[in-house]
Parts: C-alpha cells; structure tokens; sequence
C-alpha cells in the first residue's frame, strides 16, 4: 500500500496548479491552449481512477452475455482490461461479418453499444452526455 | 521547434529577396498552431525596394518531417492548388512563392498573404461582434463552396488530386479507406463497427464529381465582423461527392457547442444549401447529405483514434494529439444517434 496522497490525490493537485496558478502565467495563446488540454486530460484520468473497476465489470457482463460467454466476475482488474478487450475484438468482427445485419439484431446492439459509449463518456466527456440528452431521450 | 524558422532567417530572407529582386527583412516569425501535416507561421516581412516596397504580413505552411500522411496534399500540390482557386475567384489566400529546395528550410514550403480574421471555432460560434457575420456565414458558405465546386479538376496542373477508383462511387471509396484505417489501427471499437455496416447498405449515387475542399468547416474559415474572409487549409482536397462538402460542416463537433444549430454553430443547413443551389452547386439529395454526416463523423472519430496513435506510437509526441483518443467516444455517440434517426 502506497502512502498518501493516493493518485487521484496526486492528480488532482497537479491539474488544480495548472488551473489556478499555472494558466494565469501565459499569456502565448498556444501554452495557454495547451495548459487547458492538460488539465482537461488531468481531468478525465481523475474520473476513470473512480470509476473503472465497476465500468470494467459491467463492460466484461454485457460482452459475455452478447457473446454467451460465461460470466467470471472474479477477475483483478489488469486480467479484466485484458479480457474485455479481447471480447471487444471479437464482438467488432462479428459486427463485420454481418452477424448483425438483420434490423431487429442491428437494433438491439445499436442500443447496447450506446450504453458502453455513454459510460467511456462519463468518463472521456460528460458534458457530451449532457448536451445529446435531446436526442436521448428520443431514441 | 518554435526557434526553426528564426534559425533560418537569414536563408528565409534570401530566398523572397531573390524572388522579388529586392532587399527583405523578415521582422517577425511565430508559430501558429499546427496542422496534420504540416506547420503555419505568421512571418512579417519589411522589403526596402522595388514595386513591392513596404510591410507585408504572410503565412509560411512548410512540410513536416517524419511519416507524411496519406490523403494530405503536399505544400507544393497545395501552392499549385491556392493557385487554381484564388485565380477562380474563390475567397482563399493569395500564393506568393514555392520553394522545394530543402536547402532552405529542410522542406518545402510555401508563402501566401496573411488574411486577418478568426479561424477559432470556440470564438466563432460565440463573440458578440461576430454575431452579424454569423447571420451571414451560411449564405457565404454556400456561395463559396458552389464556387470551388465548379472549378474544373480535370486540368493538367491538378492531376495530383486524389479521386474515387475506377467503377466506385466517391462514397464507397472514402468508406474503404475509413474502415481500413481503423482496422489498421487495430482498436476495437463497436460502435464504428456497427457505423461502417449502415453505411455500407446505405451507399448514395453520385451522379457528378467535383473539386471538393476536403476540410470545409467552421475552424477552416476566416471571419470577421463583415463575415466570411477566407477559406484556407486546403490539403485534403481531393475529387469527389458534392455532398462530402455540403454535409461535413454540419457534423456536430464543427458546431463548437452550439448544437442546436446544425450548420457550424452559427446557422442551419437550409439557408446555406438554398445559398449553394442558387449559386449554380450541384443538385444533390436528403440521402446523400444523410449518409456524408454519418460518414463524417465516422472519419473524424477514425481520425481521432490515429491521431492519438501517432502519439502513443512515439512518432509525433504531442498532448493534443494524444488527449484526441478520448474525444473518439463523442462521434461514436453522434453515429448510433444519427444512425438512430435515419432508421426511423
């Protein structure tokens, strides 16, 4: 067990220097830019710290349902990445394939794809979420 | 990087001196920020004779080293270019001179004249004293773009231009070329997987080729408070589908947040397609303009996913390009939602 602080800490206080003392310092408009991709990227790896273990799990669940795996909860996060990742690959060629193809099958996956592409944006983009809540609502 | 050209001043200097005839003093150089495949700098130069005496204020778009990419024109096929369409009357930059000796510079580069104006899209879609060239910008862009459109590719100084294969439509070429670009890469990504598919059983006709920008957005135009003042980046021009150009400003990352409004952020599509029909574009469909959207998004998240690449790849080390990967989720969102609709 590491010491405090722990890395989302750690992170934390990096992108709070950026934001607060760092920006105010630039006046180039290209550090400046480059100053808020920092801290926006500090950002994102602060909430994927949060909330991965469960985004990860929930993810491995849906591929082996999708794939009539069977589930094996019981996995340290570094063999599920590993895991979920090939199960991504083999969910993605059978897309090609044209496993798919049938509009009651296209439908169905299209729906559950979203809901992994919403839980990368909880993490990547929130606000994204937010503003395509007008279409959300409507599909 | 950001002393390169500083440390060639003086070979930049001689070379406009020589095309000019005139003595020349490069009194300012920055960096601009920087492109796919190349990079911009404002260079003001002060010439003390001739009939070009006095100030002027120029861009330098030079080559950049490492791996070139693919479907973007060179400086000198972009300069060859710029040359075609601002003789057409087209509202771009004007070239002043090509130098391919990378004895100068290290690699090529060319000049052209420095239009003031915005080209930020965040700032755009926004400032209060844009707000008039906003209600302007969608007719503009229609009258533009119908302008570039009629330009004849089939001419021998732009045979360098990329076009669809033989026997297949510009659609089915740019959707190959996107699928084998992600499938490179190696990523799995499901939700452009299933994007790829749709598109595939949904490929439009395209009864007439043109001379297409390529990267015709909000971002890639100069404003000012009077409206529309130039269109640059010209290096992913190519030969294609009409509807390629008229659908990629409204794909919604090109919005900048003003989502509501379709074409760019600063207006809906109708108003810049009527604009483009009434200056003599070419007819194209509802189903065309549907399927380039959904395209368009599918490129720029394929695009975003190689970008980050070239990064994590150690080819160009770049925070930009690497916080690029995560915005990839933003068009896959866009691509089922669109998808969503067309189906309905």
């Amino acid at each position: 067990m590491n010491d405090r602080p722990t890395a989302f800490e750690l992170l934390v206080a990096v992108r709070q220097f950026l934001e607060t003392e760092l920006i105010a310092t630039l006046s180039d408009p290209r550090l400046r830019f480059q100053t808020l991709i920092a801290a926006n990227v500090l950002g994102i790896a602060e909430r994927e710290l949060l909330t991965e273990e469960s985004a990860l799990a929930d993810e491995w669940r849906f591929l082996c349902s999708e794939l009539r795996r069977p589930a094996d909860a019981a996995r340290a996060v570094g063999d599920l990445k590993a895991v979920v990742r090939e199960a991504n690959e083999t969910l993605c060629r059978r897309v090609r394939a044209g496993d798919y193809d049938a509009p009651a099958d296209f439908k169905r996956l299209r729906a559950l794809v979203r809901d992994r592409v919403i839980q990368k944006l909880q993490v990547a983009n929130p606000k994204c979420i937010a503003a395509g809540g007008r279409r959300a609502a409507a599909v | 990087m950001a002393t390169t050209i500083n440390e060639f001043r003086k070979r930049l200097e001689d070379f406009i001196a020589a095309q000019l005839q005139a003595p020349v003093e490069v009194t300012n150089a920055r960096q601009l920020t920087g492109g796919a495949s190349r990079e911009s700098w404002a260079v003001d130069i002060n010439v003390s004779a001739g009939p070009e005496a006095g100030q002027h204020v120029l861009v330098l778009r030079r080559d950049m080293g490492g791996v070139i990419q693919e479907e973007a024109l060179t400086r000198e096929q972009e300069f060859r270019l710029l040359e075609v369409v601002y003789r057409a009357g087209v509202l771009a930059p004007r070239p002043c001179w090509l130098c391919t000796d990378p004895a100068v510079l290290g690699l090529p580069f060319f000049l052209m004249d420095r239009i003031d104006g915005e080209s930020v899209g965040r700032r755009i879609v926004r400032e209060q004293a844009l707000a008039e060239a906003r209600r302007r910008l969608p007719r503009q862009m229609g009258e533009q773009l119908a302008r570039i459109h009629t330009i004849g590719y089939d001419r021998s100084e732009l045979q360098f231009l990329g076009r669809p294969e033989n026997d297949r439509t510009p659609a089915e070429t740019a959707l190959d070329q996107t699928a084998q670009q992600l499938w490179r890469l190696g990523e799995p990504h499901p939700a452009l997987e299933l994007a790829i598919r749709w598109l595939r059983q949904h490929l439009p006709a395209c009864p007439r080729w043109v001379l297409i920008h390529g990267d015709f957005r909000i971002g890639n135009l100069l404003v000012g408070t009077d409206g529309l003042r130039s269109v640059i980046d010209w290096e992913f021009a190519h030969v294609g589908d009409p509807a390629e150009d008229l659908s990629w400003p409204c794909v919604r990352s090109w919005r900048f947040g003003q989502d509501g409004l379709r074409l760019g952020g600063v207006g809906q599509p109708d108003e810049f397609l009527d604009a483009y029909n009434n200056a003599g574009g070419s007819p194209v469909g509802e189903n065309s303009l549907q399927f380039w959207e959904i395209l368009g998004n599918l490129r720029w998240a394929v695009g975003c996913v190689a970008q980050a690449n070239r990064h994590l790849s150690g080819q160009t080390q770049n925070l930009e390009l690497a916080s690029l990967g995560r915005r990839t989720a933003e068009m896959e969102l866009e691509v089922l939602d669109l998808i969503e609709e067309a189906n309905r």
